[in-house]
């Protein structure tokens, strides 16, 4: 009994030692300074250990509850300054605050570490894209040693105070001190390699590069790097490697100059021309492993193949198929599938295709990372519900303008179909057809040249204001005036080609039934109301649904068109075509394809949901509909 | 007697009504263009202007001096052109494909083509795959996702339905396959529809900059006009504010009017068939 029980004992022992590990509760560490741990998405779970010793020195804490209460706030520092996620605080989440005899222990998990600002600074995402958007930085990664330039690092201590670091390192002897790269890989493991080999390699690569620079570190004597991959590259002062997927890294002594600004108001900074400043300099370059979400859909879709296969053997599906009616028929048209095909491959390739990469509007969507980036679920879309400012602007914006062009242009467009239609003389019709759809095949650019030439300051509106005695009107700064100038704008462009569809309609309406309304004593009016409009029913019920439809669809091409300059009207310009716009233009954006993708989503949604309704509308009111 | 009187009035109003209308879509094309015509001084005095108070070309030879330009003149016309033949061609199989009746799956391929008009992924994703088929920084990528126009192939699709069955059938009796029908009885009846979709297509290319500003930003000897034209408005908007004295409002006007010269060109010739063509096509609403 003894024997087992005690037996028992252990193993909920080991078992409870190993959970505690695995959930990240604060150990002591075994040294002074952070333990972490970067996951795939370049989240990490960091573990610090302070010396309570030194906390007391540097800090005047004299209890763990100061200590808890002071590190919570410290997070939420460091979450004001950075730039996280919207509608959450998880810059840095404080899990855990234990101590020991000697130290404190602090267990944490943060965001997405580039994220962090007010430690330094610290560099995470693909060698490629990050060598392409900073070439310059890229550089000096290797070697600081082109000395004559130097770096402005900003930190927050536990206190609260910021520290400016100007930091010029100087590097004598040269080969001592630098900070090159090393490699970690192969034949040329633990040699040192040049400047040119290693950017070559970063440029083209798609391994993930991690670059730590903190500075001022007066409670941390080493800092343990761990990584979802397999080391490549690493810098060679202060970091030592450790197996695989591992580094050690150990401040350095620097004499820099230090400003202190302290989060007290009253003081005056204080600035040290020469201190002495612990600080970390390193950066590793690794290839992550594959992501399991990989691995599980390519078992399943090879799952699925291989029960295809076997049913379509088992069950001689293919043979049953060859003898069907069906296939006769398809043997029969065989020649107009072949003709189908080049549509039918375009129409996959750049319409349909792009839906799957509509689950980019659920995810932190980085293009290295492709589908195997981060999922977030609906975090977007909350945050789009809960009218962040600029998300609220923009999509009345969107909506405004559409139903205010929508709701002048299409009666405007029908009326002026009308008119036309009562022009007898053929080729008079022609010609004003032919001039009112002119517009139609100009460019937006074109026509925002014309918009300047008639509002701008010389313009010709201005112009005739001025000679009546009128002041002059700087449309250009009118934010008021742009949804009218906008659906204006869009009814120039736009009419006499839509009218065409009306006109051509109104062409075939038997001249028999204006005779029958002629001899019942009606007059013009009389006859465009009973026998014009109820001929075209149809088509303009076809024309409404697909109006309704583009409602959530702005035009940003005219708005950018028609404003190209300064946008000093974008409270009432600013549409969801920007947000998109600009999250693809600016991949560094802090606006994300992600949630480009879900407003793009949104609005295609939105559309499709008022198309269906509008259609049912139009099938109630006993027209034909489009579905 | 009245009524006469009536109608009288009413056609005067309405003949004043479509002078007036005629005279607002011609209007800023005019002053655009004698704006490009005008001499710069006079220009920045006046402002624009429906005559030209003095004659002068400087605002064309400056727009011709660009280097640019020549290029990104040349490139839209090509991009354009071979877009065109790629589209018509993909259009014409497709429709004379989906107006089959007889064949199979009909209306599934129907309905797969006609609801991409009313629900598309949206621009991150059709970004996206274009990215991820490595056409980033290739002229193909601003020609291969336009050259499928769904409302052209709907077009013609329904122009073919138009045609009268006697004339395909008699092609079927003679022995015809889908190919010589196609070619040899429905495309010379639908000149008007398809000579409607060559324009139609060709001016959206020619008028199209967004996806170069997307795909081809950086690569300059690949821009097209429009997205030329944008970037110069930008200079010339930095060089006025310093005061610069070249003559740059006539530049911008000049501009504007080159790269919408070739369409207004071409206008007239292809004008007489969109009535037609679009008339058939549609009223099969």
């Amino acid at each position: 009994m003894k024997k087992v029980s005690r037996l028992f004992i252990s193993i909920i022992l080991l078992l409870g030692i190993v959970c505690l590990s695995a959930c990240g509760v604060a150990a002591d560490i075994g040294y002074y300074g952070a333990e972490a741990e970067v996951n795939r998405y370049g989240k990490s779970n960091v573990t610090f250990t302070f010396s309570k010793e030194k906390v007391r020195k540097a800090y005047g804490i004299e209890s763990s509850d100061e200590f808890d209460k002071k590190f919570r706030d410290f997070a939420d520092l460091i979450h004001s300054v950075s730039s996280g996620y919207v509608l959450s605080n998880e810059t840095i989440v404080v899990n855990d605050v234990t101590e020991s005899e000697t130290a404190y222990s602090v267990n944490v998990k943060t965001c997405r570490i580039d994220k962090i600002n007010g430690l330094g600074e610290i560099v995470y995402g693909t060698g490629s894209s990050f060598y392409k958007n900073n070439q310059d930085s890229a550089k000096r990664l290797f070697g600081y040693y082109y000395g004559n330039y130097s770096e402005t690092f900003t930190s927050y201590g536990l206190d609260g105070n910021k520290k400016i670091v100007e930091f010029a390192p100087d590097f004598e002897p040269f080969e001592e001190n630098a900070s090159l790269t090393v490699s970690a890989v192969g034949k040329k493991d633990g040699k040192i390699v040049g400047e040119k080999e290693f950017t070559d390699y970063l440029s083209g690569t798609d391994d993930k590069i991690i670059a730590i620079k903190l500075i001022d570190l007066n409670l941390t004597e080493k800092i343990t790097l761990t990584v979802d991959g397999k080391i490549n590259f690493y810098s060679s002062r202060g970091v030592k490697i450790i197996g695989d997927n591992k580094v050690e890294i150990t401040p350095v002594n620097y004499a820099v100059k230090k400003t202190v600004v302290y989060d007290d108001d009253s003081l005056t900074p204080d600035v040290v021309d020469k201190a002495d400043c612990d600080c970390v300099f390193a950066y590793i370059v690794y290839s992550e492993n594959v992501s399991p979400i990989v691995w599980i859909l390519a078992g399943i879709a090879v799952l699925l193949l291989a029960v295809l296969i076997f049913l379509t053997i088992k069950f001689r599906w293919i043979s049953k198929f060859g003898k069907s009616k069906f296939f006769a028929r398809v043997k029969k048209h065989r020649l107009a599938y072949l003709m189908l095909l080049p549509g039918l491959a375009l129409l996959i390739l750049f319409h349909y295709y792009p839906l799957t990469y509509l689950t980019s509007a659920f995810q932190d969507y980085r293009i290295a990372e492709g589908f195997a980036s981060e999922f977030i679920g609906l975090r977007y879309f909350r945050s789009i519900l809960y009218a962040v400012y600029d998300n609220y602007t923009m999509i009345k914006n969107t909506i405004f303008i559409s139903v205010i062009r929508i709701g002048t242009n299409f009666p405007i467009i029908l009326l002026y179909a009308l008119l036309i239609n009562t022009i007898k003389n053929n080729r008079l019709k022609g010609w004003v057809q032919a001039v009112s759809y002119i517009p139609f095949f100009l460019s937006w650019t074109a026509v925002g040249g014309m918009g300047y030439a008639l509002m701008g300051q010389y313009g010709l509106i201005n112009k005739v204001l001025l000679r009546i005695g009128l002041p002059a009107v700087d449309f250009y700064s009118r934010a008021d005036l742009w949804w009218g100038i906008l659906a204006l704008s869009s009814l120039w462009k736009g009419m006499g080609w839509s009218s065409l569809i009306y006109v051509a309609a109104m062409c075939n309406i038997d001249n028999e039934l204006y005779e029958a309304c002629a001899l019942d004593g009606g007059g013009r009016f009389r006859m465009m109301i009973t026998v014009t409009i109820p001929s075209i029913m149809n088509i303009i019920c076809l024309q409404l649904i697909l109006d309704t439809g583009a409602v959530m669809r702005d035009n940003y091409e005219q708005i950018l068109s028609m404003l190209y300059g300064a946008n000093g009207v974008s409270s009432t310009t600013k549409v969801i075509g920007e947000y998109i716009y600009s999250a693809a233009l600016n991949p560094g954006s802090s606006n994300g394809l992600g949630a480009a993708s879900a407003m793009g989503l949104i609005q295609g949604v939105i559309g499709l949901i008022l198309v269906l309704i509008t259609n049912r509308v139009v099938k109630k009111t006993g027209n034909e509909g489009i579905l | 007697m009245v009524k006469d009187k009536k109608n009288v009035f009413l056609s005067v109003i309405r003949a004043i009504v479509i002078v007036l209308i005629v005279f607002l879509f011609i209007l800023p094309l005019w002053i655009i263009f004698t704006g490009s015509l005008t001499d710069e001084w006079v220009f920045r005095y006046d402002g624009y202007s429906m005559i030209i108070k003095q004659f002068s070309l400087d605002g064309y030879k400056l727009f011709f001096a660009q280097s640019k330009v020549m290029k990104s003149l040349l490139n839209t016309v090509i991009v354009s052109a071979v877009t065109v033949l790629i589209s018509t061609s993909v259009h014409l199989l497709t429709a004379y494909a989906l107006h089959v009746k007889d064949m199979p799956m009909h209306k599934f391929f129907n309905t797969l083509f006609v609801v991409t008009m009313f629900f598309s992924a949206g621009t991150i994703p059709s970004y996206l795959v274009v990215c991820r088929l490595g056409l980033y920084g290739n002229v193909f990528s601003i020609i291969l996702p336009g050259a499928l126009s769904v409302y052209c192939i709907l077009l013609i699709r329904n122009y073919f339905y138009s045609v009268p069955r006697a004339m395909t059938e008699a092609a079927v009796i003679d022995g015809a396959n889908h190919f010589r029908i196609l070619f040899q009885v429905l495309i010379p009846v639908s000149v008007p529809v398809i000579v409607t979709t060559v324009f139609i297509c060709f001016v959206s290319k020619w008028n199209s900059w967004m996806d170069v500003m997307l795909y081809l930003d950086g690569k300059e000897d690949l821009y097209t006009i429009q997205y030329t034209l944008r970037k110069l408005f930008t200079q010339i908007e930095k060089y006025l504010s310093l005061g610069d004295e070249q003559p740059l409002y006539t530049l911008k006007n000049a501009a504007t009017v080159i790269s919408i010269l070739p369409l207004v060109l071409m206008f007239p010739f292809f004008q007489k068939y969109f009535t037609n063509g679009i008339m058939v096509g549609s009223v099969k609403g």
